[in-house]
């Protein structure tokens, strides 16, 4: 299956080159053609034989909230961002995460608990990005968790996170900003562990 | 006035002919042009409202709609490129509305501090100037409207000296000027500056909040002055504004796009990190227009040099008629006062700059009953060789002294353009 898509791959990745040197030009009409992302889309270059799965797998506008905007109960995780694009015919499953800045990264919605209020927990049957499709990871919503931060991410800096998929490893570069949205609790399930935010 | 066309086409290629780029459809309006003649109908001025408004037509004095004459002063949509030698912003066509915004940067600011402000802020103000949002943007959709915002980035004296490199002479408070300066350390020196441009006052607000919420902690606002133009004289043609004293203000200028490029933008004499980049002098200056009202219109234009109506030197009939300094009267005297101000500001070789103008018009003081005056903002190469002889001589002897009075001055290095995949003040943090 890999040896069939890799060349449809080669060719997405070209079309989105293309896209890109076309945007950095003036164009002739209007902005509203460049509401595809071109200096942040995180590709596939990595040294490992993941160089397959990245190019599948694509984000754009990918970002984590920084440290000094979280809630101080929560300074130790952070949420991450953006749009993941799914090249390949096939769906692909995200299934978890890893990372050298965090001693945990999960994969967490955003749902009601029993009070009514909204609160994040993990996405215990990961994220489906769907063939030819994107999947949206939103403040308020579906997004990477980054917990047990090392040391506290600064603003205008970037975090690389690696996704686990069914079509291997995606390295993906977050890039760190203030926010000042995405105060939602979490709840670890176990241990009840409710954080408030101010 | 209207049999003198071809004078348009002379203005646009003076300030760069920039409006024929990206704005091909808005430049064939021609109602646009005879409202920005300054004595159009008001038909016209009540046709151009209405395209201004995004209505499918234009409406006449009486307000009945006139099919087929549309004129819109630019699609909310037109932008300008972010990346390339220069920053956008200088010699681009001045938008209506601008925010400048300083910054101080907060003790312990460090080289990798800056490097993280100039990669969030040159990421946000690429997405900013093509229409989307900034990466944490709740609010896209404003973001949507480009209306040709241009964000240009300036840095104070205290930048190079924290990213170890040695100061520009000039990159430093002007000297004083003791017989005209009223400064009010309100508006004074900053250490980075965000100078914020649009057609659209609502786009100019968006991009002035996402920058300031994005850099964080990483800066905090000293001050923000506002500016406006007259929004349906410069789409798109260029012609020079009106300022609130009423004179036709931007007229003489350096062929900023042209042969007198190298007297805006730094060249090889520059030290790496400022070759195509710029300086800007912003000074704040009030008008006092209650004293303006007691000027009777000769002695106004008596100060100036230039009619009001047309704004045409004293000594000619056209706007872009060279002033004659040399003419004299039947009595012997100049033509042009010795005190006029075109005539103590004219500067001949490397003493000129680029002058982009915005009125303010704030609220009072309380007890005041007005606080207007002119973000005079000035653009070069070198503020000491090309600005300081110039602003001497004013300050020295101008007639426009009795009206006019700095209150703020500030002295900022524009820097160079980001090149693909570089952020803001690349070579100066590298
Ligand atoms: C509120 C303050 C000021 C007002 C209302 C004002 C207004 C004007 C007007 C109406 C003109 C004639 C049209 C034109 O060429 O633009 C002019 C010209 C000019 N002004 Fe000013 N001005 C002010 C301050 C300054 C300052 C502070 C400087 C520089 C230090 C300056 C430099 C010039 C120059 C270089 C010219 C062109 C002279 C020529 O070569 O003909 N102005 N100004
Ligand atoms: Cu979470």
């Amino acid at each position: 299956m890999h040896s069939t898509t890799r060349s449809r791959l080669s060719a997405a990745a070209a079309a989105l080159t293309l896209l890109t040197g076309a945007l950095t030009g003036c164009g002739s009409d209007s902005a509203s053609t460049s509401s595809t992302s071109s200096s942040s889309t995180s590709a596939a270059t990595s040294s490992s034989g993941s160089t397959a799965a990245a190019a599948a797998l694509t984000i754009t506008d990918a970002w984590c909230k920084s440290s000094d905007s979280m809630a101080a109960d929560m300074a130790s995780m952070t949420g991450c961002f953006g749009t993941l694009h799914n090249s390949t015919d096939a769906p692909i499953h995200i299934t978890g995460g890893s990372s050298p800045a965090a001693g945990m990264v999960q994969l967490h919605e955003t749902v009601k608990n029993a009070a009514g209020e909204m609160q994040m927990q993990e996405a215990k049957s990961g994220f489906t990005v769907p063939a030819k499709g994107t999947f949206a990871l939103a403040p308020g919503a579906n997004h990477v968790m980054l917990m047990e931060l090392a040391k506290p991410l600064d603003n205008g800096t970037s975090v690389s996170v690696s996704l686990t998929t069914d079509a291997g490893e995606v390295p993906v570069d977050f890039a760190v900003r203030t926010y000042a949205g995405g105060n939602e609790p979490y709840s670890s399930g176990s241990s009840s562990m409710s954080m408030s935010s101010s | 006035m209207r049999e003198t066309p071809p004078r348009r086409a002379v203005i646009l290629s003076g300030l760069g002919g920039m409006a024929a780029a990206g704005l091909t459809s808005v430049t064939a309006c021609s109602t646009q042009a005879d409202v920005a003649d300054g004595a159009a109908t008001s038909a016209d001025v009540a046709q151009a409202r209405t395209g201004a408004g995004g209505a499918a037509s234009g409406t006449s004095a009486d307000g009945t709609p006139v099919a087929g004459k549309v004129c819109v002063p630019g699609p909310g949509t037109a932008y300008r490129p972010f990346r390339g030698e220069h920053q956008a912003g200088v010699d681009d066509e001045p938008q209506p509305y601008v925010a400048f915004v300083a910054f101080t940067l907060p003790d312990g600011t460090d080289k990798e501090a800056l490097r993280r402000l100039m990669t969030v802020w040159t990421d946000d103000i690429e997405r900013l100037m093509s229409g989307r949002g900034t990466l944490t943007d709740q609010e896209p959709e404003l973001a949507a409207v480009t209306a040709r915002l241009t964000v240009t980035l300036g840095i104070g004296p205290r930048v190079p000296a924290l990213a170890g490199v040695q100061v520009q002479a000039w990159l430093a408070p002007l000297p004083a000027f003791p017989s005209i300066d009223r400064l009010d350390d309100r508006w004074g020196q900053g250490d980075v500056l965000l100078q914020i441009c649009a057609d659209s006052p609502t786009t100019v607000a968006h991009a002035q909040r996402r920058l300031i919420t994005s850099a964080g902690e990483l800066v905090t606002v000293q001050w923000i002055q506002r500016g406006f133009r007259e929004p349906f004289s410069g789409i798109p043609s260029g012609v020079p504004m009106r300022n609130l004293f009423g004179q036709v203000d931007g007229t003489v200028q350096p062929d900023a796009r042209g042969v007198d490029a190298s007297l805006i933008w730094a060249g090889n004499e520059a030290p790496d990190w400022m070759r195509g980049g710029s300086s800007l002098v912003l000074r704040r200056i009030a008008m006092d227009l209650e004293k303006w009202d007691r000027a009777d219109r000769l002695s106004r234009e008596n100060a100036i040099g230039r009619r009001l109506d047309s704004g045409a030197p004293l000594t000619g009939t056209d706007l872009n008629d060279t002033p004659d300094l040399d003419a004299v009267d039947a009595l012997g005297f100049h033509r042009i006062d010795e005190a006029a101000h075109v005539r103590r500001a004219h500067g001949s070789g490397v003493e000129r700059f680029l002058r982009r103008p915005y009125s303010y018009d704030d609220p009072p003081e309380s007890g005041a009953r007005v606080n207007s005056g002119l973000l005079f903002a000035a653009y070069c190469t070198d503020p000491v060789r090309q600005f300081i002889p110039v602003q001497r001589r004013l300050a020295e002897k101008d007639l426009l002294n009795l009206w006019t009075t700095p209150i703020g001055s500030a002295v900022f290095a524009i820097l160079p353009g980001a090149g693909d995949g570089e952020i803001l003040g690349q070579r100066l943090l590298a």
